[in-house]
């Protein structure tokens, strides 16, 4: 078998199958190509020592990336956004936890509409829940922390809640009885037992719940101020006003960075793919 | 006898009572349920109420009772001409989205599984970004100093930059490019489900590749176009920050103007555009579904 | 219609041949069936006939031409395939025309000759139905519509009955045999059920490791197989290994001490260790005291089924052979015991000298 057979497993008989699939193959290439063009880019001219925009670069450089550790805002923007990341993952997994294993176990009237209710978040326009937030908080007098969290959380449980429901769905509940069986009360079984082995989805729900909340910018826009604001909003408001241009792009590479590193921890330690959670 | 002795070991584990089941369970969806009625139904409806009162200096609003939000958002040329560059930028995207991403999908149902693993996991990686990243790419691309100007001048095509930032093509170009991985994988997934045997069936029968495409392939990867449109349509409908950063200020989306009611304190007119926007986005939906059909193909036995 | 010839065809699929250096010739109108297990090649050859995969070696033609570069549209070929395969965006009116909507027939043209197709496999009055509403019998009687509605040279079916229970299978074969026999159309039947290709068949191929084992009638391959796989392929067969030795009234094989004659037209050599292959049906068995000398294999009853009408005895001869004898379950067999001492006995002509 050649190489191409091995990539592209012929049905039928018909010899111009290689000829199209170039036509396609290329038309592929210019999709992917409109796609990551820009991240390439960015990824790129993060590297260039001056202060225009200059590509390719004359040569390689960390300069702003140093620029960027030194500069408070952007700083405080990562700190700020690993914070609520983490916050608002944690109360997203206790949450959509809880309501996966009550939908999947449950019996009671309208599981559709309320499985349908706990994915709206996904997709409620950004900017509709951030105004809305706005006014609601506004009325409330809520915390800077407590909005900007709070949307978080509302956006991460869905995919707590799909990816919690897809492991539970293989989860074979004769091995709970089975531990009762054999001793266990039930709610023993059900932590020593049920728990672990949803495990997978849960973290898998987690992390996305966590790089959701790290890169969200349609709501959170509204729902930051003066003294707390995220990474994004750090960008964007760079973007806007900043002079110093490059250093957006050393940004958004560290954010960039980290999602990577998110998900190949996901992929290594999980064997997940991240296409079972992704919507 | 052994038949037996598995049987009566099976019987008490199939009425062992776990501890998360029947009625036990709607505790659990409380507080989920209560959150959401909290942070989303409230703040919704409350929204919603909002945009029939008027506006206040002082405070929100002026809890007086008013249609004028919506006769004006409907009424006005200037907020009806925002409404219809909205569609018509969203329908361009979603267009241009099925345009350029069914090739691609088609080529990835084709190749093998692992092969396509890989490039689906290219898709993903975008969509986990924050679009302003992935916009601020456009702007270094496309500014008056950014990279295509460079590559145009230094390469003698132009001696002066061409604008091409703060227009309403950059706005769709970014659209696209952030939206377009949705298409793609919606359309993916609905042709790889597809039983090859019917390709086959088709091709036997007298179909040519390209009729076996039109014939069998098309319609029945009609339920990923039609998810994937609605998904970049309804995002597309609400873009704010795509449009600001790439069009300026000549390009008023509807989630621009909303924006800017907030900013100016005119709680009650952002909520009327809201209202417009999600129920135009909604209704629009519907005609798309009616306009490419849904998949029902008679009642299943 | 058509003559399907298959001249030393080889496909190799990741490094084992699937097929390997086969020839095979459908005449005119014929019923030919492919049979053999899984993964024998059965299912691969019927592939490349249709055009779903290009052959490695060899020439395939159909009514003399060579079609190895004509791609699967344009081989006039129908096909009714194992899970029926039918277009769920289609009605079933639909779904028969197709193959008259790719020949260009008009619409008005195509409608006759689709209805005329559905009359024939009793489907009238579904027209509008889509498949998804239909039973599998039903969508079943729908493939086979579509598959013969543009009257194609070749007729090619793999597997069509596999999903059917057994009542409704044997009703379809004979209803497939005379749709068959009505468009006198050459087919090529991919089977894995040896008594469906039995009953069906003008001629079958026996598939193994990619090679044809055997072809030739139903009879000849049922009286007549060249080996062991083959004789107990096409229902069990008992197999006793002796040695053949030449007597003064002709060929003779001594089995466990005890001297059979042979057929007269077998072919074999003094002193050569041989197998006979003898269906279970044709060994007979005589009530023995287990002492006196007698003309027959001595064995003694393992054990008893009734299988509706069918009485099967289970033995072990003394030299430990198994073998399996059937009968009818009125026959004077029925007294018969497990533990019973009994005489196996067959004609000489029923008894095949198979390959090792």
């Amino acid at each position: 078998m050649s190489l191409s057979d091995h990539l592209f497993p012929a049905r039928t008989g018909e010899p111009r199958v290689s000829l199209q699939m170039v036509a396609l193959g290329t038309a592929t290439v210019f999709a992917y190509g409109i796609i990551l063009l820009p991240i390439a880019v960015i990824i790129i001219c993060s590297f260039n020592p001056s202060s225009a925009l200059i590509f390719p670069p004359e040569r390689l450089s960390l300069r702003w990336y140093w620029e960027f550790l030194a500069t408070d805002d952007m700083i405080n923007g990562l700190m700020w956004s690993i914070l609520i990341a983490v916050v608002s993952a944690i109360a997203a997994v206790l949450l959509g936890t809880m309501a996966a294993v009550a939908l999947v176990r449950g019996r009671f009237p309208l599981k559709g509409l309320i499985n349908a209710l706990l994915l709206t978040p996904l997709i409620f326009p950004g900017l509709i829940l951030g105004v809305a937030l706005l006014l609601y908080f506004q009325m409330l007098n809520a915390p800077l922390l407590a909005r900007v969290t709070a949307a978080h959380i509302l956006l991460g449980i869905p995919f707590v809640v799909r990816s919690v429901i897809s492991s539970l769905d293989l989860f074979d509940i004769r091995i709970e009885e089975a531990a009762i069986i054999h001793g266990a009360s039930p709610v023993r079984a059900f932590f020593k037992v049920t728990l672990p082995s949803i495990q997978p989805g849960i973290v898998a729900g987690a992390i996305f719940a966590f790089v959701v909340s790290f890169g969200e910018i349609n709501a959170t826009l509204f729902l930051t101020g003066p003294g707390l604001s995220t990474l994004p909003i750090q960008i964007y408001s760079q973007i806007q006003y900043g002079s110093e241009q490059v250093i957006v792009a050393a940004a958004s590479t560290v954010q960039m960075g980290l999602v990577v590193v998110l998900i190949v921890v996901l992929e290594r330690l999980f064997g997940l793919s991240v296409t079972t959670a992704s919507r | 006898m052994s038949h037996i002795s598995l049987e009566t070991a099976a019987a008490p584990v199939s009425r062992a009572r776990t501890w998360i089941r029947g009625s036990r369970a709607e505790f659990l969806l409380a507080p989920s349920m209560l959150y959401y009625l909290a942070l989303l139904v409230l703040p919704s409806l409350a929204f919603c109420v909002v945009s029939f009162y008027g506006k206040s200096d002082t405070g929100f609003f002026d809890g007086v009772f008013t249609t004028r939000n919506y006769v004006r958002a409907l009424g006005d040329k200037f907020y009806l001409a925002s409404l219809w560059l909205t569609l018509r930028i969203s329908i361009e995207t979603t267009a241009a989205c099925l345009l350029l991403g069914y090739p691609a999908a088609y080529f990835l149902s084709k190749i093998g599984p692992a092969a396509r693993k890989k490039l689906i996991v290219l898709l993903l990686f975008p969509l986990l970004l924050s679009t302003v990243i992935r916009v601020y790419g456009w702007i270094a691309l496309l500014g008056r100093r950014g990279i295509v100007n460079q590559l145009l001048i230094s390469s003698g095509a132009t001696d002066q930059p061409i604008a091409m930032l703060y227009t309403e093509g950059a706005v769709l170009v970014g659209l696209i490019s952030i939206l377009l991985p949705y298409m793609i994988i919606n359309i993916t997934n609905t042709l790889i489900t597809i039983d090859p045997s019917l390709k086959e069936a088709a091709a036997i029968h007298g179909a040519s590749p390209l009729r076996v495409f039109l014939k069998v392939t098309l319609p029945l990867s009609r339920a990923g176009m039609v998810s994937g449109a609605v998904t970049v349509f309804t995002i597309a409908m609400s873009t704010y920050i795509i449009s600001f950063l790439l069009g300026g200020p000549r390009v008023k989306l509807m989630g621009n103007l909303i924006f800017d009611a907030t900013a100016s304190f005119n709680w009650p007119m952002g909520a009327a555009l809201s209202v417009v926007l999600v129920l135009s986005t909604t209704a629009s939906c519907a005609v798309l579904m009616q306009f490419l059909g849904k998949n029902s193909y008679g009642a299943a036995r | 219609m058509a003559i399907v010839e298959v001249s030393n065809i080889s496909k190799q699929y990741n490094k084992s041949w699937a097929v390997d250096r086969t020839s095979l010739t459908i005449a005119d109108g014929s019923f030919f069936s492919l049979l053999g297990p899984s993964g024998s090649g059965k299912t691969t050859l019927l592939r490349l006939i249709a055009g779903f995969l290009r052959p490695d070696t060899g020439e395939i033609r159909i009514g003399g031409q060579v079609v190895n570069d004509v791609p699967p549209h344009k081989r006039n070929i129908g096909m009714v395939f194992q899970q029926y395969a039918l277009f769920p965006h289609r009605t079933v009116l639909d779904n028969v025309a197709f193959g008259l909507e790719m020949r260009g027939s008009g619409r008005a043209e195509r409608e006759r000759l689709a209805r005329e197709a559905l009359e024939m496999v009793r489907m009238s009055g579904r027209e509008a139905a889509f498949p998804r509403e239909l039973s599998g019998g039903q969508q079943q009687r729908i493939a086979i519509a579509r598959s013969i509605a543009a009257r194609p040279a070749v007729w090619l079916l793999d597997e069509p009955l596999s999903a059917l229970d057994r009542k409704l299978r044997v009703e379809m074969q004979s209803e497939l045999r005379s749709l068959q026999q009505l468009l006198g159309i050459t087919t090529i039947y991919v089977t894995h059920d040896q008594e469906e290709a039995l009953a069906m068949s003008d001629g079958i191929a026996i598939f193994r490791d990619g090679r044809i084992a055997q072809q030739g009638t139903p009879l000849e391959l049922y009286e007549r197989p060249v080996d062991a796989f083959v004789a107990d392929f096409l229902g069990s067969a008992n197999l006793l290994d002796g040695t053949a030795t030449r007597a003064p009234q002709g060929w003779c094989v001594d089995i466990e001490g005890m001297r059979f004659p042979l057929a007269r037209d077998a072919n074999v050599s003094d002193r050569e260790q041989v197998r006979l292959a003898i269906r279970p049906e044709r060994l007979d068995l005589l009530r023995w005291d287990g002492h006196t000398a007698g003309a027959g294999l001595p064995a003694s009853v393992e054990s008893l089924v009734y299988l509706g009408s069918d009485l099967r005895v289970q033995l072990r001869t003394r030299g430990g052979s198994r073998l399996i004898a059937r009968a009818p379950s009125r026959s004077d067999l029925a007294s018969l015991e497990v533990g019973h001492e009994i005489l196996a006995v067959w004609r000489p002509e029923e008894a095949v000298v198979v390959a090792h």
